[in-house]
């Protein structure tokens, strides 16, 4: 098929380029004459196909095609069609005519025919004009839309195919209407055409895709809702409109006093960020910091950078994200998880100090009755002195004193008023105990950091959260004397402990509801290992399932029943214990036997950097 | 006479500074005074006791848990708690097995006079079966319509307080309950209130709520299947409660004692709706024997039941530790001169009130209902007032304007209050 010859028909009428008849009657030198102007022709044409096509978008160079093409061939008309495999489709680019075959098909420029029958797109196996059966050529036909011509006119035309591959992948299929007689002689000058064609076409589809993508990720970055910085040498040389929002300023007026958005306390900290970015290979962690909204207000911004090249010169892009509102919400999150803890503990003190102040009033009530009673004995027995002394003593006055004494019951007494002075005295202390342990744990100083005495520190917490275990545990504290004072946030650190001894007494609650009725125990040991002081609180509660174990300490994860728990508890711990201090959270169970928590705080150097900034994060509240 | 009474306690300090503070009582009460539930159950079981006083939160066996066990087994025992927990759970928990509720720290003279009281209530029921039957009461049955009018409004998504007090205070079974727990000491109040709106606006809408949609202390006469109809002794009780509250206006500037009028008007039959609740058989005895022979209705209680509902209803609200005037009035409205305090009181707003209320609306039945005793207010010289108490009941009872259907409670919702409904404007 591809090789099929064309058979020279004479034709004197038409003029074109490759195929039109030469006067036979010309001389050899004339024709020699009309051959190079001829071939002048040609490459003039292929010269203005590709500079045209070539500057041109993609969208004209279809025209651009097919109108040159029918010069070349000089062809009544040629039409081409666009290919797209994803999903298949066909769409009608352009349609070139003769003067006097202009029809309206230039409606049809812009039609698109999804999934299109195997006849129009089939046996297209390279780029190549090729003639035409009549039945397909119909069916061709029919998909431009040009059923316009008269039968006779219909009759005096050929029709040629042409399709158009790059790669085996079929990029646009076309049509093109010689008229009757004339002959495709110079085939090979028109595939070549075919050829330039297609390099062009994918060559601007190209152009346009890459173009395409960049107007897209130009809008990604200009629409995204976190700010985008390239500095070159701590100047701005891109910000994206979100910056401006962030910043509060028009866009334009990052440029160059970038730095005047900062707190003068923060420069140093995006400076020695950004020396580290520009010195390392890897990506640095991110950095949070405050600038200066326009406004005035301050605005936590955390930004994450990476090492580019930017318009050829090192830079480094910044991601800017406002942290504020997460800050403030992690902050209200972590007071709420602490008010939770200490609104538990607020009725379990309240119990606590009710308990003594009930029988302090008792025994004081009966030490009052107990002084009137014994004020009247012993008025009786001033009575009896003085007949005494007056030797006027009978036997009755002997008898009513001993009634007296026997009436107040003296002996019980003599027992019993020592035990209710005691017991009031022990009341008492204990009242001021936990008053005191009471004002020890809400008071530190909110973010403060001096030398604890870590053992003072758990019995003021055991003694503040002593309603949440006496029903259910003994607690047993063994605590080293020998351990140094450290400086930590002792609001932090009482609050890790709290939750875990309230977490010990549920554990060990669950036991005794799961039907053994005997009290568990808690044990608290502090002791020194190196540079570490270790808290071990121990329970013999039921264990930590397998399952859940790697989950202990993740914020909001609880076991028990919703309402009875945020699930923070043990979070906020790893959280103090961790990430404030940098110390460590572990724990060691056993299904039946109990559970261990270890916290191990640094003993710190002297500058006593471990409870840094972040710990402000975690206790502010 | 000797009363028996068990201190119940986990800490020995407060069972020993109970113990010797109470020590001046030794010679008029017998102690005991134990670590545990266990323990205090052994006695329980061993000998009679009046008076059980019980701490909540212990180990093993806790006070709610206790109480309960008392409750099932020894229905005649007064069950008090003494506890320093304040959380609202052991609250709610102790609502139904407790009849009084004392937080610590106690004062030793409010504890004493509370077993006191509870002592003194023992003289009014003679029968351990009424007793027990009178002390295993939770909740008094309401009318069903109010019933279903608080669930509805409880149960709204924006509850007015206005409005739920304005049903409570039409249902005697619900004020009953409601001035319980406004004169324990269960929600940190422990006043002295018998106005059953003031009491709602005390608890605040959220208790109520808890109180009556998850403890349930309030329930349908329907579910009680009660042999009467309780719109007539409603329609009665809420002209009762009015007319009282305006006598005792017209005689004294007092509040106490002119909400303890209103309150006790209103609950002053409450001991009907205990024996109809209790023991309908015997109930229907009384209203035949009462018609057959033409007798006060309270000389058949007295026939058939051994005691009348004037002393069921005193000894339950006794029990209950509502104000001893209201008490006072329940128990001798029909015989004012049993009671030999002086003075224009409570009781005798409601005794007045009672008498009128039937003078002036005679019921249907031709039964003889009870008159004034002249002989009462002539002592108390308030004879010359009579005519103008009289004066005051027309309007009153115009006011009421209830007919003695079941639906009593919508027409009062029209007729009397029209503030009830406020919200809904």
């Amino acid at each position: 098929m591809t090789n099929q010859a064309f058979t020279a028909v004479e034709k004197d009428k038409e003029s074109a380029i490759v195929d039109a008849p030469c006067d036979t009657g010309a001389s050899a030198g004339a024709r020699a004459q009309l051959v190079l102007e001829r071939r002048d022709e040609l490459f003039r044409i292929l010269y203005d196909t590709v500079m045209e096509a070539t500057s041109a978008d993609y969208d004209q160079v279809f025209s651009i095609l097919c109108r040159n093409l029918r010069l070349l061939c000089g062809a009544r008309s040629v039409m081409l069609a666009s290919y797209e495999p994803h999903p298949p489709m066909l769409r009608i680019e352009a349609i070139d005519f003769q003067d006097e075959l202009r029809h309206n098909c230039q409606e049809s420029i812009g039609k698109i025919i999804a999934d299109p029958p195997a006849c129009l797109i089939g046996g297209c196996e390279a780029t190549q004009i090729q003639v035409c059966d009549p039945e397909l050529s119909s069916q061709i036909e029919e998909f431009f839309g040009c059923r316009t011509c008269s039968a006779a006119c219909r009759d005096s035309i050929d029709r040629y195919r042409i399709s158009c591959l790059r790669d085996g992948e079929l990029l646009a299929i076309g049509m093109i209407l010689l008229p009757s007689g004339w002959t495709l002689r110079q085939q090979d000058i028109i595939n070549a055409y075919l050829n330039i064609g297609v390099v062009i076409l994918h060559r601007n589809k190209a152009v346009r895709e890459s173009s395409q993508s960049e107007k897209r990720f130009r809008t990604y970055v200009e629409q995204a809702t976190v700010g985008i910085l390239i500095l070159i040498d701590d100047r701005v040389r891109y910000a994206n409109p979100h910056l401006s929002d962030l910043m509060g300023c028009p866009a334009g007026d990052l440029d160059e006093p970038f730095y005047d958005f900062l707190f003068p306390e923060d420069r140093p900290h995006l400076d020695g960020y950004l020396k580290v970015l520009r010195s390392s290979h890897q990506s640095s962690p991110d950095l949070q910091i405050g600038f200066r909204h326009r406004t005035g207000h301050r605005i936590d911004i955390e930004i994450s950078g990476t090492r580019v090249t930017y318009t050829g010169e090192p830079a480094e892009l910044l991601f800017l994200r406002d942290v504020t509102e997460r800050n403030t919400l992690q902050m209200q999150l972590s007071r709420a998880a602490k008010l939770e803890a200490i609104g538990q503990l607020a009725g379990g003190i309240a119990h606590e100090i009710n308990t003594p102040t009930q029988y302090v009033g008792d025994n004081t009530r009966f030490l009052q009755e107990t002084f009137s009673d014994m004020l009247e004995l012993i008025s009786t027995y001033q009575t009896l002195m003085e007949r005494a002394r007056a030797r006027a003593t009978t036997e009755e006055d002997f008898l009513k004193a001993k009634e007296a004494a026997e009436a107040i019951d003296i002996a019980f007494l003599e027992e019993e008023v020592p035990k209710a002075l005691v017991q009031s005295l022990e009341g008492l202390g204990r009242i001021s105990t936990i008053v005191a342990a009471m004002k020890a744990f809400a008071n530190p100083q909110v973010c403060d950091t001096r030398q604890i005495d870590i053992n003072k520190l758990i019995q003021d917490t055991v003694t503040v959260s002593r309603n949440e275990w006496k029903y259910v545990a003994e607690m047993e504290t063994v605590l080293d004397d020998s351990i140094p004072c450290i400086p930590i946030n002792a609001a932090a650190i009482n609050q890790a402990i709290l939750n875990i001894i309230i977490n010990a007494a549920q554990a060990v609650a669950g036991t005794i509801e799961n039907g053994s009725k005997e009290k568990g125990k808690i044990s608290i040991r502090t002791r020194c290992e190196g540079n570490w002081i270790l808290i071990e609180i121990q329970d013999t509660g039921g264990g930590i399932p397998k399952v859940v174990q790697p989950r202990v300490f993740d914020p909001f994860f609880t076991t028990k029943e919703v309402g009875s728990g945020t699930g923070q508890g043990l979070a906020l711990a790893h959280a103090a214990v961790v990430d404030s201090h940098g110390g460590k959270l572990t724990f060691e169970t056993k299904i039946g036997k109990g559970t261990t928590f270890v916290i191990r705080l640094p003993v710190a150097e002297a500058d006593g950097n471990h409870a840094g900034s972040h710990g402000e994060e975690d206790t502010a509240a | 006479m000797d009363y028996r009474i068990v201190f119940v306690d986990d800490e020995p300090r407060v069972l020993q500074g109970l113990k010797r503070m109470l020590r001046s009582m030794r010679k008029k009460w017998t102690m005991h005074f134990c670590p545990g539930a266990s323990e205090a159950l052994e006695i329980l079981e061993r000998e009679p006791v009046d008076i059980v006083v019980s701490d909540m939160r212990m180990p093993g066996m806790d006070g709610a848990e206790f109480l309960t066990e008392v409750m099932t087994r020894f229905p005649t025992v007064a069950r008090l708690a003494l506890s320093g927990q304040a959380d609202e759970e052991t609250i709610m928990r102790s609502v139904r097995p407790v009849h009084q509720y004392l937080s610590k720290p106690c004062d030793a003279q409010v504890l004493k006079a509370t077993i006191q009281r509870l002592c003194s209530l023992h003289g009014l029921l003679q029968s351990d079966h009424l007793k027990g039957l009178v002390a295993q009461m939770k909740s008094i049955p309401s009318l069903p319509s109010l019933y279903t009018q608080i669930i509805n409004e409880l149960e709204s998504e924006n509850p007015s307080i206005k409005t739920v007090g304005a049903i409570i205070a039409r249902d005697v079974g619900m004020t009953a309950k409601i001035l319980q727990m406004v004169n324990s000491a269960f929600f940190g109040l422990r006043r002295r209130v018998s106005d059953p709106t003031h009491a709602v606006n005390l608890l605040g809408v959220d208790t109520v709520k808890n109180l009556v949609l998850s403890v349930h202390v309030f329930s349908s006469s329907k579910a009680a299947k009660l042999p009467f109809s309780l719109g007539a002794l409603w329609n009665h009780s809420m002209t009762v409660g009015m007319l009282a509250k305006r006598l005792a206006r017209a005689e004294t500037a007092q509040p106490t004692v002119i909400e303890d009028a209103l309150g006790a008007g209103m609950l002053h039959d409450l001991g009907k709706l205990i024996l109809a609740a209790n023991l309908p058989e015997k109930y229907e005895q009384v209203s035949t024997l009462a018609e057959q022979e033409g007798i006060e209705l309270l000389k058949a209680e007295q026939e058939v039941v051994g005691t009348t509902h004037a002393e069921l209803g005193a000894y339950l609200l006794g029990l209950w530790g509502l104000p001893d005037s209201v008490v006072e009035a329940l128990a001798f409205h029909h015989a004012p001169q049993g009671d030999s305090s002086t003075g224009f009181r409570p009781l005798t707003a409601v005794h007045a009130a009672n008498a009128l209320d039937h003078e002036l609306r005679p019921s249907s039945s031709a039964l003889p209902t009870s008159k004034i005793d002249a002989a009462y207010i002539e002592q108390l010289g308030l004879a010359g007032r009579l005519s103008a108490w009289r004066g005051l009941c027309p309007a009153e009872i115009e006011v009421a304007g209830l007919d003695n259907d079941q639906d009593a409670g919508s027409h009062i919702d029209e007729d009397t209050e029209p503030g009830g409904h406020e919200k809904a404007a």
